[in-house]
């Protein structure tokens, strides 16, 4: 066999055209035709808001005749995104919470709904912007002022508990913060551990914090580059708050425990609140018992303050350099129907936004609070304009403080002192 | 050897070099070296993963040395390459001294291989079940009558880490360096046993020289898989999607959490290459500190 230059130059050609053709096939996308929108949800197919989107989708192209290509692409649907934006977006059409969808926006990555708020929804002779709540709008926009996302589902925390077992919670939950501790007591005195949570939960100081403080008053802890927020003596006495809470109310072994034990053992009756999003019903359902009726409470303001409702949403955006950018326009607003809405109470088991839409029965404590009262966005914010700082200045010294291996002072001390190094790294 | 002393088959071989080993180098090149140079250039920028990168110069570099998480990431890795390893290499050769003379051996290999075939994710679910408070550890302690121990109280969880990591990847080393052994002639080891030696003195003399170059290998092998290892990490100490606290984390588990990992990404690309860069020369150092170390000439036997 002899080896003519001619065949080394094939050989050497088709090996390059093998390596060029990896690269490049993994990131092709097929329909770029006009009647057709590609949708990366973050949901798995099997899931009951997958079904939702799915019937919702199959009559949408009924109706117009726009084919929809959902791929079904879990929580990591950003992730996965990002790296297509800058050439052309893999998909017209995304959807996840308003913190994970932040990604996009503070990159300026995320195409101006405007045009969707506007739109008549199809079927019926209201546009977007009349059915979605006038208050939750300041959350919904990017720092232009112009909406980023259009929610189809509104989720917040609170503490939940058994209201079959403690009815005379679900009637009349804590109105101020010594009423709760009272009732911790008493629920204590019963043989009950009042408080399951996980060995590295955040969210107890964080929103006893908001009480105490107000969402500004948070929002300026991470933002403060010379740590002097954090000589603020309320901050003191709401991390006290949560030092006693500690002490005396959480669930015993709770520093040892990883995971969803805590949601679990909360779900078989071994603690009375959990303090947790609106997803605990959905998720904890197949643990409780048949009677088992799903109650929850907002933490009781502080000194008769602040009593708004944390807000998180979840729903569409567009990225800005969606090929189909009208088409997903058109689907978001066909999907804001009442109709299609109504499958994510009554399947799904979520908030719609819409106020016409009932809740589900799980969840109609959280809706009638949401209702009732201002509303901030979730944990203020900071896991999406502090986000490097919440990681790495707050979780840390909070779980140390949450699993009791330092004081309330030395909380307030050491994530001062993290506060202020981390804004000297990161100016 | 000069061209002139080639024969025609050499000359051959030699033409037929270069377009075997064209496609190899071309997809090395673009998946390996490529991305690699890349990384290097985004080390000294800053970068969200979408709009264009801006030159930063050396700042990503100064700043790791100031940062808190950084420090306590290459720490923890430097634990699972030395503390982990040592622990791994130890158990290796005591099951390789149990288990060359041991009936049933195959068996046990295939037992201890086991944890190393199951997915780090589902190892970690497990490892948080066996640990927790009312976990099956803590079950069995309490059927002998043994109160219930804190496995995972607060400054215990990154111990739990590196003690699973142990646990897993025993049996992937033991397999490697059981394979080098079963070389080994079993005459050498009658005519060691005519001499009078014991067991040590048979693992001292005949085993250990005669496998080194297998324990060089793996020695190395350990050193580059152990600085990748985050999942198990992450699914760990992770909850709801969030990441673990930064005193659980590797130089890996950083990469991770600078870039695309957590609930709300941070997308600092250019500070995490800047992490991935060092790590890289740590290792590259790594490897030719112990190659140099270990190297002993090659025995033919």
């Amino acid at each position: 066999m002899t080896i003519t230059a001619r065949t080394r130059r094939i050989a050497v050609v088709a090996a390059l055209a093998l390596a060029t053709g990896t690269l490049s096939g993994c990131g092709s996308s097929s329909d770029d035709e006009g009647d057709s929108l590609t949708y990366w949800s973050m949901w798995n197919q099997n899931e009951p808001q997958a079904k939702v989107i799915k019937a919702a989708s199959d009559q949408f192209t009924k109706d117009t005749g726009i084919k929809v290509n959902i791929q079904w692409q879990g929580r990591q649907v950003i992730q996965k995104i990002t790296p297509t934006l800058r050439s052309g977006a893999a998909a017209d059409l995304v959807d996840n919470s308003v913190n994970a969808l932040g990604t996009l926006v503070s990159a300026g990555q995320n195409a101006d709904l405007s045009p969707v708020y506007t739109a008549t929804i199809p079927g019926e002779n209201k546009t977007v912007a009349e059915v979605i709540p006038e208050k939750y709008k300041a959350y919904l926009n990017d720092k232009n002022g112009k909406p980023f996302m259009v929610p189809y589902s509104v989720a917040t925390e609170g503490v939940w508990f058994d209201a079959a077992k403690y009815p005379e919670l679900a009637a009349n939950p804590p109105k101020t913060w010594e009423d709760l501790v009272e009732k911790l007591d008493g629920i204590k005195a019963t043989g009950v551990a009042p408080i399951a949570l996980p060995s590295n939960d955040p969210y107890w100081t964080l929103l006893t914090l908001q009480r105490q403080l107000g969402t500004e008053g948070v929002r300026e802890l991470a933002a403060d580059k010379s740590g002097a927020a954090w000589d603020d003596p309320e901050v003191r006495a709401a991390v006290k708050k949560v030092e006693h809470l500690r002490d005396h109310h959480f669930i015993k072994g709770y520093e040892s425990t990883q995971g969803t034990q805590a949601q679990t053992s909360w779900a078989q009756g071994k603690a009375a609140f959990y303090l947790n999003g609106t997803w605990v019903p959905g998720e904890s359902k197949p643990n409780v018992d048949a009677d088992f009726k799903y109650g929850n409470f907002q933490l009781p303001a502080i000194d008769g303050g602040n009593t708004a409702v944390g807000v998180n949403f979840f729903g569409f955006a567009v990225p800005k350099t969606a090929k189909n950018s009208a088409e997903a326009q058109k689907f978001i607003a066909y999907f804001m129907n009442k109709k299609h809405l109504t499958g994510i109470a009554t399947q799904a088991l979520n908030i719609a936004p819409r106020p016409d839409v009932p809740a589900p029965e799980e969840l109609a404590a959280v809706a009638k609070a949401l209702d009732g009262n201002d509303v901030y966005a979730d944990q203020a914010r900071l896991f999406v304009d502090y986000a490097a700082w919440a990681t790495k200045a707050y979780t840390p010294n909070v779980v140390r403080f949450i699993q009791g291996v330092t004081s309330a002072d030395e909380f307030i001390d050491q994530t001062r002192r993290a506060s202020v190094d981390f804004w000297k790294a990161n100016p | 050897m000069s061209a002139t002393t080639r024969s025609p088959l050499e000359r051959r071989r030699g033409r037929i070099f270069a377009p075997f080993l064209a496609p190899a180098l071309a997809l090395y090149t673009a998946l390996f070296i490529g991305p690699t140079l890349y990384s290097l250039y985004t080390s000294f920028t800053d970068w969200d993963g979408i709009n264009s990168p801006q030159w930063a110069g050396t700042r990503n570099y100064s700043q790791l040395l100031n940062d808190p998480a950084f420090r306590s990431a290459f720490g923890n890795t430097l634990k699972i390459v030395f503390g982990v390893g040592a622990a791994i290499f130890v158990l290796s050769f005591g099951f390789m001294l149990m288990l060359r003379e041991m009936r049933g051996r195959r068996v046990i290999r295939g037992v201890i291989f086991l944890p190393h075939i199951v997915s780090s994710v589902v190892l970690a679910i497990f490892w948080g079940v066996l640990l927790s408070l009312d976990g099956l550890l803590n079950q069995a302690l309490d059927g002998i009558g043994i109160d219930p121990v804190e496995w995972l109280r607060p400054g215990w969880t990154m111990s739990a880490v590196l003690v699973a990591l142990v646990w897993i990847n025993t049996g992937y080393y033991v397999t490697i360096l059981m394979a080098g052994v079963d070389r080994i002639p079993v005459s050498f080891y009658e005519a060691a046993r005519l001499d009078g030696t014991n067991a040590w003195q048979r693992f001292r003399y005949v085993t250990l020289p005669l496998s080194w170059d297998v324990t060089a290998a793996a020695a190395v092998l350990w050193t580059i898989t152990s600085v990748k290892i985050f999942e198990f990490i992450l699914a760990f100490g992770g909850n709801q999607g969030a990441l673990p606290p930064t005193y659980q984390w590797n130089n890996a588990m950083f990469v991770y959490g600078e870039t695309v990992g957590g609930i709300t990404p941070v997308n600092q690309f250019g500070y995490a290459a800047a992490s991935a860069v060092t790590t890289l020369v740590f290792v590259a150092v790594l490897v030719i500190v112990l190659r140099r170390l270990m190297r002993r000439e090659p025995l033919q036997f």
